[in-house]
Formats: structure tokens, sequence, C-alpha cells
């Protein structure tokens, strides 16, 4: 049993309240999801489970908190670990050693079990994780996937009772999340294990859940609960929450299959689209000229092949997105354009000129590029400096005024003199994104934008990269969040094994592939809906098509037989 | 025995044996004919690959890249050591450090200096090669376990470091700085010092999670500490009555204290520290044959550098140059440093019979 009783928690005097009068309680052997906003109290939550706050970090609590029987503020982090498995989000900072074997027994020497013991215990959490093959394994040479899963086994070896996840997909693509969060909901079945897991995906995680933390931030108490009533008093729901919400659905759908059940129930299942997947650049991409063009790109790793002569062309005005499983070859692509991976075999071309041979820092002034981890681009005092920095590198004029309306179109404007390692995970993104937009490249290229951003911040993103694209620019994005991709892309393609399968239109590609669908695309598989607005509108119109307009949830529920005409043709 | 760990592998302890012996080779002569015949020991083991657990671990470091810092080191002699009777050239001109007379004794010098340090880098790259980051941790007292962890954290540490000045170089080109001159690539530094506190911030916080040391909570820790720090105040002392030139015994009386102290403390930690050891690789009597050309070597070594004080193997090619003196007998006993070699080839050719 976990136990919150009013609880809550400041880093400082000074500061506001992270938590702010948590009262919940968490039967045993329950899967419970915390969700929120970035900077709601999410992290903050889990490790008051364990004590890691405020033993690590320092900071005030109020109220209490038990957990097994135990007060974590009282004992501290070291002694919760027996109760208490953590598993942090990012799986490469969380190895000591550097073999499998040796970093599970690690654990297990330290907690002082007894050597004939430890053999044993290894072999059960391996075997129970499905990784006994990985025992021998050196960490370096694991997938991302693999990795998190070695993380979780690490801490099961010590037999906790509680097992707290923090972000534990974020960094993985939709099958290696699925195949983690599976295994962890087993696991929670199998051995009683209450799992407390916080996430930003909820699409991924609801249907699994028992119980729902919502954190709403700016002091305000966490709702907690039922996932079904929580839901209804939450902003950002996956796409069949939302349009459960919408349609005034109780008890609401939490998955796919629910959400299908629903619109059988409302007879929306059949519901057509009118502008169903938008082909404009394919039909007109042979009267444009590319911006950018790669042919036959082939960059080889040792013995691996990253990339296998991959031909694309990106176009002005188009946000293309490359997607596929971990080490399709996607960042590959994208480092080879900019020159950071050495070709072996192709040609990039940038408008008509040739920039094969160019160097990196020289086709950064005309390709910007976004990796994964924004921090690594930051390195100033201050907003402002970061994107006068990047003028100065290119031997620029170094114009204020310039850097500083770019600033208030990313809506950074207030924050010019702030140390951008302060700011949110979202806005230090955006100086991120600042700094290499400062020089009016043609092309940009983003690796996985999403990672760690919240509803509000993805969204944010996508109205800012819709605006770019409007205004001229080729982006091309490389991501694995399909809902992200659906609601932005105007042209989606797929990578496997170095190798370039797909390339269409993004409900089309997405359907035809192997990857896991969007929500919205597995509601309506053949009608192209690419949002919840869109179902939305369709649904209007079909309404207004309807004989008799004052009663239309009395129509849409009264198609029972599989023989109904579609709702709009 | 633990899973993946076979026979034919070499206790941790003939590792460390081997790798002090070379280390006090090293340190005690500059006779180029001597570390010769050291580096030829070392290559050949070196060359003949893993023989501990991590056989095959890591690839071996090409010899040329070994034997680049001869060259380095005599250049470098060369040009910033102006003593010796034979001399090459005269550099002319004001140039500091630089200006002045190259000589052949420097030359020599700097290349015995690379040549050493050839050998240190060779021999640490197959003790590196040999043994796991576990075995070296439990070779240590466990009063040092906490100090051994951190330093296995500091080796795993290297390769994240590696990684992450990529990435920031990578970061720069991005931005436009071609990272020529001192000034850009200064900008590595901050990012760099940045990123390996929060990562430091990050390993601490899991570690605190997962109860390191919690077995090991001593409630005297104050007190060993104290008594610890008390040895160094002893030794201190002693050192001080030597500088101020009382009797020989009142020093040696100290020291004797400072030394009880240290070992009182030790062994009272060592029954406080609570963990078990999942591999503990019993030593057999091939560790012990493997180990004993090693040994043997390193207690000449001893005898002759601490209690005889004899110069056998010293050498300088200062102030004239010279041909370094050279006993077959003592590079007989060099060659002690192949035991682990000749004893994995025995029992290879053994195995094979």
């Amino acid at each position: 049993m976990i136990r919150f009783h009013n609880v809550s928690f400041s880093y400082s005097p000074a500061q506001r309240w992270v938590i702010r009068g948590a009262n919940f309680a968490l039967p045993p052997g329950i899967f419970c999801l915390v969700c929120g906003a970035s900077g709601s109290g999410k992290s903050t939550l889990l490790r008051l489970i364990n004590g890691l706050v405020p033993h690590f970090s320092g900071g005030i609590v109020e109220g209490e908190i038990d957990v097994q029987g135990v007060n974590p503020i009282q004992v501290g982090p070291q002694q919760m670990s027996r109760q208490v498995g953590f598993v942090f989000q990012d799986p490469e900072t969380q190895f000591i050693l550097d073999r499998v074997e040796d970093e599970i027994a690690f654990n297990l020497e330290n907690a002082a079990i007894p050597a004939p013991q430890i053999a044993q215990r290894i072999t059960d959490t391996l075997q129970a994780l499905g990784i006994l093959h990985l025992r021998q394994r050196r960490l370096e040479s694991l997938s991302g996937g693999e990795k998190q899963k070695v993380a979780i086994a690490t801490v099961l070896s010590l037999a906790p009772s509680v097992l707290v996840l923090d972000e534990p997909t974020s960094q993985l693509d939709g099958h290696s999340a699925e195949e983690i969060l599976t295994l962890v909901q087993n696991l929670a079945r199998q051995r009683k294990l209450t799992i407390v897991i916080a996430e930003h995906r909820l699409d991924r995680l609801l249907h699994f859940t028992d119980y729902l933390v919502y954190l709403p931030g700016k002091e305000q108490p966490p709702l907690a609960g039922d996932p079904r009533q929580v839901l209804l008093q939450m902003e950002s729901v996956p796409p069949v929450v939302q349009l459960g919400k919408r349609l005034g659905v109780q008890p609401l759908p939490l998955s796919v299959a629910e959400g299908r059940q629903m619109l059988q129930n409302v007879g929306m299942d059949r519901l057509a689209h009118r502008s169903s997947f938008s082909q404009s650049w394919l039909t007109n991409r042979e009267s444009r000229q590319a911006v950018l063009s790669l042919e036959k790109l082939r960059v080889v790793f040792g013995k691996t092949q990253a990339l296998s002569l991959v031909s694309l062309q990106l176009y002005a005005s188009q946000i293309l997105c490359v997607m596929g499983s971990n080490g399709a070859g996607k960042t590959t692509l994208l480092r080879a354009i900019l020159g950071l991976a050495p070709l072996q075999e192709g040609r990039i071309q940038l408008l008509s000129e040739d920039i094969t041979a160019l160097s990196t820092w020289k086709r950064s002034r005309l390709i910007g590029y976004l990796p994964q981890d924004p921090n690594a681009l930051l390195f100033s005092e201050t907003v402002l400096e970061e994107l006068l920095l990047t003028l100065r590198n290119h031997a620029l004029p170094e114009d204020a005024e310039k850097a500083g309306s770019l600033l208030e179109k990313l809506g950074l404007a207030t924050h010019a003199d702030r140390y951008p390692r302060d700011l949110s995970v979202g806005e230090r993104q955006r100086v991120a994104l600042g700094a290499i937009l400062v020089t009016q490249p043609l092309v940009l290229l983003l690796d996985e934008p999403t990672r760690g951003l919240d509803e509000r911040a993805k969204s944010r993103l996508s109205d800012l990269l819709r605006d770019f694209r409007d205004r001229g620019m080729a982006i091309l994005v490389v991501t694995h969040d399909v809902e992200f991709m659906l609601n932005l892309a105007d042209r989606l393609v797929i990578l496997e094994n170095g190798r370039l399968i797909a390339d269409g239109a993004p409900a089309e590609v997405l359907l035809a592939s192997k990857l896991p669908p969007a929500q919205i695309l597995q509601l309506f598989p053949n009608q192209g809906f690419r949002s919840i607005d869109e179902v939305w509108q369709a649904m209007g119109e079909a309404l207004s098509r309807m004989p008799d307009k004052n009663d239309h949830q009395a129509l849409l529920v009264c198609h029972s037989d599989d023989n109904r005409p579609p709702l709009l043709e | 025995m633990p899973e993946g760990h076979t026979p034919a592998h070499f206790h941790a302890w003939v590792w460390l044996t081997w790798m002090t012996t070379i280390l006090l080779c090293v340190s005690l002569t500059r006779n180029p004919l001597y570390l010769v015949v050291v580096w030829l020991c070392v290559a050949i083991v070196h060359a003949a690959g893993g023989m501990g657990e991590l056989a095959g671990g890591n690839a071996p470091l090409p010899f040329w890249l070994s034997l680049m810092v001869v060259p380095f080191g005599a250049i470098f002699n060369a040009f910033t050591v102006h003593v010796g009777e034979r001399v090459i050239f005269i550099l002319p001109g004001q140039f500091p450090l630089l200006s002045g007379k190259i000589t052949w004794e420097a030359v020599v010098y700097g290349a015995t200096n690379g040549l050493a340090l050839s050998v240190i880098l060779l021999a640490f790259w197959v003790f590196n090669r040999n043994v796991s980051i576990p075995s070296f941790l439990h070779m240590l007292p466990r009063a040092f376990h906490s100090i051994a962890i951190v330093g296995s954290i500091a080796i795993t540490f290297v390769p994240l470091l590696q990684r992450e000045v990529h990435q920031i170089q990578e970061a720069q080109a991005i931005r436009g700085n071609n990272l020529s001159g001192l000034r850009n690539k200064l900008a590595l530094l901050l990012p760099l010092l940045v990123s390996s506190l929060e990562h430091a911030f990050q390993l601490a916080e899991v570690m605190t999670a997962r109860g390191f040391l919690q077995s090991s909570v001593s409630s005297n820790q104050t007190v060993w500490r104290g008594a610890f720090l008390g040895g160094f105040g002893l030794l201190l002392g002693g050192w001080l009555s030597r500088f101020w030139g009382l009797p020989g015994w009142a020093a040696n009386l100290l020291f004797g204290g400072a030394m009880a102290l240290f070992v009182i403390v030790v062994l009272a930690t060592t029954r406080k520290v609570r963990y078990t050891v999942y591999r503990s690789t019993p030593f057999r009597l091939r560790d012990a044959l493997a180990m004993s050309g090693c040994a043997c070597l390193l207690i000449f070594l001893l005898f002759q550098s601490f209690v005889l004080s004899a110069p056998r193997l010293a050498y300088s090619p200062y102030p004239v140059l010279r041909l370094p003196p050279f006993e077959p007998w003592v590079a007989c006993l060099l060659l002690g440093t192949l035991s682990p070699w000749l004893m994995a080839a025995f029992q290879k050719h053994d195995s094979v019979s």
C-alpha cells in the first residue's frame, strides 16, 4: 500500500509548491499512471515514494507518506531501496559497470545477498524479463530497449514490492516502448508488484492503467482515482479519449478497442472523409525543384550498412517526416546530410549546388539541424547570446533586432536575458531552434523533437513548424511519435535497415507499414482522418445533411445494421 | 564458477603483480637496452591476446601507436633540454626554450623516456584487457570499497566522456563553429563541464536509489575518520621530527604509531563494510606459477633499490653519450615478465596434446 496524506513539497521556502495537497492511496499490485505537463511535479512525486526527495534533493515536505508501512521521508532512499525499485528515464546514465551480469550482481553484492543466491537471482530476473541471452553482453552493445530492460532487471533483482518508473519509454521507438510496457504489466501481474509509472504518452499506457494520478501543476492538488473519472477533468488526452469526451460518452473509452465499440454504438464507425489522403505534393512534385536532393547515399559503420543507397527529394514548403524502428538509420540520414556521418557513396545537392564535399560548419549556414538533445547546442550565458553566437560563428552581422524578432516568434522574448539551461525542456528546445534558425536556413532538420515534451509543448512546436513551412522552408523531421507525425507531416518516408522502403502520404504509408499506427488511424483506418478536429468536422457536416437536424445524437445512435450508408460520401 | 569464466583465465592478482613489476622496472631504469627487453616482453604478452576474464574484450592497441611516443619524446627532449657534449646542430635565434644546442644525449634520453612511456601504455592495455572491473574492485580491502567503486565509475566514465566531447564538437559544428583556433576549442570546456556534472549528479542519484552502501552504514564513522586523520598527524610529526633533527628513534616511533593506527582503522572498518562477492575466483597453482617469474623480478628490483641501493639498473646518457651497461643475467630476470604468457602457452600445448 502506498498512501499520500495531504502531502505538499517545495524545493525551497522561497519557491512555489511543486506538489500541493496530494491525497491518494494505492492498493498493492496496482498499475498506477502519473501524468501531467512538463514541470508539473511528476518526477518529484515519484521520488517522494522512495525518499530521494527530499533526502537527495533537499526541500520541505508537509503531510505523511506511507510506503508498505514505512515512511520514506524518515528512513531515506537507501533503506527504501529494498521496498522500492526505481528506474530512471535514461538507461545510459544508470549503469555503473560494463556488463549485464556484473551490473545486476553489483546491486546484490551491495545488498550483501549471499554469493550462492546471486547467480540464481540473476537468472530468475533475466528470465522473467526474457533477456537471459543478454547475460554476458557488454552494455554498450545493447539497443535502447534492451538497455531499459537491463535497467529494470537491475532493480527487480532486489525483489522490491514497488516498481517506480520515470518515463521509461521516452527514448524508445513504438515497438520497443510497447514491449517494455507489456513486460512491466506482466511483471505486475505475476509478481504482484505495485507499478507507479510517469509518462507523457498516455495513449501507450491508458489501457493498462488501474489508477491515474494527474498533476495539473500551478499549485493545484493532484487528481487521483479511476482513470475514466480523472480523464474527464484533463485537457490533454489521447485521441480516443478526446473523441469520447466530445461525444459525451460515459464511461470513456481508454483503448482503441473500446473506441471502436463506442463508434459502433454511436453509428460513427463508417463516417467518410471528403479530403482523404491529401496528395498535392505527389501530383505536382514533377513540376517543382527540390530544395534538398539526396542521391544514392551510402554510409557504412564497420560492417554495418547504416544507409544503403537512399535517394530522396525535399521540396520547399513541405514537412517530410522520417520514421522507422531504432537503428533503422534515421539519425544517420540527418547526420549524413550535415556531413557528420561520412558518405561512402552518393551526392547531396542543395538547390542546384553540390554540397557533398562541403564542411559541416559551412553546410550549417543553409541547413539547420536540431539534434535529439537540444542541450548539446546551448553554450552561452543568455538566450539572446545563443542566437548572436551563431551569427558570429558564420561571420554574419550580429543583428540583435533580427534575433529579438525571432525570439518573439519562438515565444521566448521574455526569456532573452535568462540562462538557457535554466528553462523548461520545451523552452530549451525552442532556444536551440532559434540558435540554428537565426541564419535563415533553407532546410530544417529535426531529430526526435518531441522527446520529453508534453502535449502543449508538442502542439506549440507543430504550430511553429507549420508556420515555417508556410513561409517556404523545407522541413525534415525524424520522429517515433505517430500522433505528432500524423498531425504535422505532408509526406512520410519509412526507413528500415538503412533502406528507404516507403514514401508517400502519411496516413497511407503508416497504415501499410509495420509501425504501430496512430489511434486515429486505428479508429478510422480508411477514412484518412489525421486529427480529432477533422473527425469532428466531418461529423458536423454529416449531421447537417441529416433530415432531422434537431436530434443529432439520436440519429447517430440509431444506426445498428451493417448495410447502412456512410454518413458522408 | 560464474558463467562465462573459462579455466584458461588467470587470477587478477597475477596481472596486478605483473603490472606492478613492469611499472617498477620502468621507474627504476633508463637503460635503453633493458627497456627494450621489457618492451619486447610486454609486446609479446600483448600480442598473445586475452589471457584473463575479458579475453578478447577490447581491441588490441596497435604497436605503431604505442611506439609513436618514442620519436615524440626524442624530438621534444632534444629541443627543450640543451645539455650534452655531442652536438648535432645549434638552433640559432632567441626562441625561448628552443634555441641552443641540440645534442645526441638529449635525443637518446628523450627516446628512452618515450620507450618507457610506450611500455607503460602497452602494459596498461594488457591489464585492462585481462582484468574486469569487478575483479579489480574485489582485490582492494573492504575498507576501501567505496573508493574502489568511485574508481570503477571513473573507468566507465571515460568512454562516456569521449562520446560527450564528440557530441559537443558536432553541436559546435552545427552552430557554425569550425573549431579552428584555441579560442574556439575552449568553447568545448564549459558544455563538457556542465554535462559531466549533470551526469555525475544523475549517477549519484541512481546509486542512492539502489541503496549503495546501505548495508555498511556504521555508527562509528566519525571515530574512524578521526583516527585516520590522527594517523596522518603522526606521519607528519615523524617527518617534521626528522626535519628538525630530533633523534631517529622519535621519528620511528611516530611512524610506527601512524602505521599501527592505519592498520587498526582499516581492520575495524573492514569488519563494518558488508557486501558479498559474486565472482570469487580461487587462486590456483597455475596462477602461482604464472606469477612466479614476475614475483622473482619484483623481489630483485626491491632488494636492489631499497636494500642494496645498488645502481645496477641505472644509466644516464648525460653528460657524454656512452654505451649503456648490459648484464645478461639481469636481462634474463627481466624475462620473468613473460611468465603469464609462458604459462598460458604451456597450458595450451598441454590441452592440445
